[in-house]
């Protein structure tokens, strides 16, 4: 046999047995042959080891039996997490906050344009330009820590400005609305980007604050309603004023147009009457003036002559 | 004469008059007055004869020494006994195991005895004098040739005994600095406690023992062998849950 023939697996067989093995290892083919030598695993007993100074390595499959047992303290119940208020800061104890926030009342009571104005690093030298710009609009730049504002905000009337309070905020305040400046100045400044603002008591967001800048100032529209207002009535006056002479003239003048001239009195005359006393037909440009001057109507005149009552007489 | 005493006496009580009436529309400033607690009461406290720790014996008084294995077991665990108030109302608490030396128990009394006032405060060992023998090899000698000769003597100290106690008329403020100075020195961890900060350390260790949301316990799992994790555990294990390493307390293990 020029195969290597494994004695170690057969430690006690004797001879047939080893024969027997032969002939198994042919029947079974490769798949026996297959099969590896194993070495002889030693239990190996070191023993215990007196060692007090440090802890022992500790055997990895008892690390991972450590982690899973770790202690898993209970989750408070719901009702008491609902019922816990959260750790907020208490601000009203401290002086110095309940003196930020009558200031910052009082720069709400004051200040038409309230701007708020989220700051992005900017280093102290561009801060004082900006300062020095706005200023020369009367624009002010003011300081608010937020939890002072959001304190302020919740319970005012501006308590929708309260989620602009986030991060680096600054607030540019006004007495009169100079919106179109500050748009101006902020222009020129990318480290400061407009939140939103609330100007005369009303909300703005950044588009908002934007559209209010390109209005017309107050006196001009002012001055256009005006003056739509007046151009109407004076107009209405103007009419008013024309005499009823200038009526009859006007009467002639298209009687002479259609020759009708010398035939007054004549029955084509009522005819015209008649024609024009229905208001279809009536010229636009006299209308206004007939029913000012109070002509009576055809149908009138008839109804009240048969009634017998005078055209000037009582209601009926 | 007489008039003029008489004028003087007289002055003087109309003016005693006045001030009673004047002590009525006193105004009493409230700044700066403090209320103070009221001391605690040390009615009940009986000092012992002898308030100063007593000198212990750097070797044990025996007929015949005898050398001892090593015996780690002695520290390893929790303290089954001295692990609870005695008498005083400070003590020093062992948070591990390990031997005290005659050297440390005597650095202990000294500290202890000069700083604390001996007429309200008393202090107790509630260790025993250093018994356990500890053998050495001389200097220089080659190795072989039998057990070395009993070198000096030790305290075993298993974690959660007490060391020492204090009591008498002080608080924990009085005594605290002197005992943590001293605790600190100590050759394992060991933490200043007083009676209530005790109860209340245990009382915690079984809560969280009690109210542990973990299904998955060391005892649980050691006890049923799940998947044969008995192979890599120890009797000492299976009795401490994973609470001890040798000596030394596994924190945060319930």
């Amino acid at each position: 046999m020029s195969k290597i023939i494994d004695v170690s697996t057969m430690k006690y067989a004797n001879l047939r047995g080893y024969f027997r093995c032969k002939m198994a290892a042919t029947l079974c083919g490769k798949l026996l042959l297959r099969q590896g030598w194993l070495p002889v695993t030693h239990c190996v007993r070191h023993g215990s080891k007196a060692v007090t100074r440090h802890r022992r390595p500790m055997h990895f499959l008892k690390q991972k039996l450590l982690a899973l047992t770790e202690y898993i303290p209970p989750k408070p119940l719901a009702s008491q997490r609902r019922v816990a208020p959260r750790n907020e800061p208490n601000l009203e104890v401290s002086g110095l906050v309940a003196l930020m926030k009558r200031e910052v009342q009082a720069v709400f009571q004051e200040c038409k344009m309230i701007a708020v104005v989220h700051n992005s690093s900017t280093n102290a030298e561009d801060m004082l330009n900006l300062r020095h710009r706005l200023r020369r609009h009367g624009i002010t730049v003011k300081f608010f820590p937020n939890q002072v504002m959001r304190s302020y905000l919740a319970g005012s009337q501006y308590s929708n400005l309260e989620p602009l309070f986030i991060g680096q905020t600054v607030l540019f305040v006004s007495k009169e609305p100079k919106v179109k400046e500050m748009l101006q100045t902020l222009r020129t400044t990318p480290q400061m980007v407009l939140m939103g603002a609330c100007i005369e008591n009303t909300l703005f967001s950044q588009q908002g604050v934007v559209s209010y800048s390109k209005l017309p100032s107050l006196a001009i529209v002012q001055g256009q309603v005006v003056s739509g207002l007046t151009l109407q009535t004076s107009q209405t006056a103007a009419m008013l004023q024309r005499h009823p002479a200038h009526l009859s003239a006007l009467l002639q003048q298209y009687l002479k147009q259609k020759g009708f001239s010398g035939l007054l009195g004549q029955p084509e005359i009522v005819g015209f009457a008649t024609w024009l006393s229905n208001e279809e037909n009536f010229p636009d440009c006299l209308r206004f003036q007939l029913n000012s001057s109070l002509a009576p109507r055809r149908g009138e005149e008839k109804r009240r002559a048969n009634s017998g009552v005078s055209a000037l007489g009582a209601p009926q | 004469m007489i008039s003029f005493l008489k004028l003087t006496f007289g002055g003087l009580a109309s003016r005693t008059t006045g001030s009673a009436g004047l002590q009525n529309h006193l105004k009493i400033l409230s700044a700066g007055l403090k209320t103070y607690d009221q001391p605690p009461d040390y009615s009940d406290v009986v000092l012992p004869e002898r308030t100063k720790l007593k000198f212990l014996n750097k070797v044990p008084n025996l007929k015949k020494a005898k050398k001892e294995m090593k015996r780690l077991r002695d520290i390893q665990g929790p303290a089954k006994k001295a692990n609870a108030f005695t008498s005083g109302q400070y003590g020093i608490v062992a948070l591990g195991g390990g031997y005290l030396h005659w050297g440390h128990l005597e650095m202990m009394r000294l500290t202890i005895n000069r700083r604390l006032n001996p007429r309200t405060t008393f202090a107790q060992w509630r260790v025993d004098a250093p018994h356990k023998p500890i053998t050495r090899k001389g200097l220089g000698q080659r190795m072989g040739g039998g057990k070395g000769a009993i070198d000096h003597y030790v305290t075993p100290v298993r974690y959660g005994g007490m060391i020492i106690e204090v009591g008498g008329r002080c608080e924990l403020g009085e005594v605290e600095p002197v005992l943590s100075e001293v605790a600190k020195k100590l050759p394992f961890p060991a933490k200043v406690v007083s009676k209530e900060s005790l109860a209340a350390m245990q009382q915690e260790e079984a809560e969280k023992r009690l109210n542990n949301q973990n299904p998955w316990t060391f005892q649980r799992v050691a006890a049923s062998n799940m998947l044969g994790i008995r192979k890599v555990l120890s009797p000492f294990d299976l009795r401490y849950h994973g609470r001890f390493a040798g000596k030394f307390r596994v924190p945060g293990r319930v």
